[in-house]
């Protein structure tokens, strides 16, 4: 009799230690992060239309002569994300001239052939920086202006704005 | 009178085992808290809610029991060469909700411990945020520490 209730004493601390064991679980994730270096953007050419006429319109394209230039500073081998604020006219003093058809390109070389097309606006558009190197990438844009059958004759000019975020 | 002696121990083996298994029956880390990129001197905070971003665990209990949520909670990230960056985690930087249809959205502080009776819910998605704040000088490169979540059923 006295051996059954040491047998006894023995099964019933097994399950009391089961049983604490099963009523608590943990689980783990990993909180992760990564320190990159400041971005800077440099304006590496003037979207430039030259001489236009009067009832005309003028393409230039983002492959094209005369398209602009943004030259990007960020981490190498990082995703980014663009925007832009884009002018619905150029002005010259009281005048206006309008301007759309935007068209963009994107490359991690300083070339228009071999970039990514796509159409700026103020939703991100989704890039890659270089591998390597100070500047990583750079961002073409063209448009196309449509001045009116009476135009007034005058320089015309906007500001095309480019932000470049970490995604 | 001597086979219902022995028959005892048995019994109090079998049927505690089974009814804590039934209570919590698992718990799991589903997705990392993703700070992604972060620049030097700007503290980056991830909402509970952003759907991407957002650490994400997942639990399972029985209906009518009460759980207990606490959190290990990090106070910095390790990064390149003994680095270190400090992260932290607000009074609203949890999130709970149960995957039954009638569950609804709980903010909560994952700094403390939380207890809730499952009602109407036996699976629970708990969704925590944070604050990196990377220093004028942080060193650049990845950083990564761990988050746990311990469930106990009362």
């Amino acid at each position: 009799m006295r051996k059954m209730k040491a047998v006894s004493a023995v099964v019933l601390g097994l399950c009391l230690g089961t049983s604490a064991l099963s009523a608590q679980i943990t689980g783990t994730i990993t909180a992760t992060a990564t320190v990159l270096s400041t971005i800077t953007v440099a304006s590496g050419a003037s979207l430039a239309f030259g001489n236009v006429t009067p009832g005309v319109a003028k393409v230039v394209l983002a492959t094209g002569a005369g398209a602009g230039r943004f030259d990007v500073n960020a981490a190498n081998s990082t995703p980014v994300n663009l925007t832009f604020t884009l002018p619905v006219n150029l002005t010259s003093g009281a005048n206006t001239l309008p301007i759309g058809t935007w068209t963009g390109l994107w490359n991690t070389l300083n070339s228009q052939s071999g970039g990514t097309a796509f159409t700026p606006s103020a939703s991100a558009t989704a890039a890659t920086t270089a591998a390597a190197g100070a500047t990583s990438l750079w961002v073409f844009v063209g448009a196309t202006v449509t001045p009116g059958g009476a135009q007034a004759a005058g320089a015309y000019t906007g500001n095309v704005t480019m932000g470049v975020v970490y995604q | 009178m001597k086979l219902a002696c022995a028959l005892l121990p048995l019994l109090l083996l079998a049927v505690p085992a089974t009814k804590a298994e039934a209570q919590l029956v698992y718990v799991i880390g589903q997705r990392d808290l993703a700070f992604g990129g972060v620049i030097r001197n700007i503290p980056k905070h991830i909402l509970p809610g952003d759907p991407v971003r957002s650490g994400q665990f997942e639990f399972r209990a029985t209906l009518n029991n009460t759980v207990r949520i606490t959190f290990t909670l990090p106070t910095r990230l390790n990064g390149p060469a003994g680095a270190t960056m400090p992260i932290a985690f607000s009074t609203t930087d949890g999130n709970l909700k149960g995957q039954g249809p009638t569950s609804s959205l709980i903010v909560f502080n994952p700094n403390a411990a939380n207890t809730w009776n499952l009602v109407s819910s036996n699976t629970f998605n708990v969704w925590i945020g944070g604050t990196v704040s990377p220093a004028a000088a942080q060193a650049f490169g990845s950083y990564s520490n761990t988050i746990s979540m311990t469930v106990t059923v009362q």
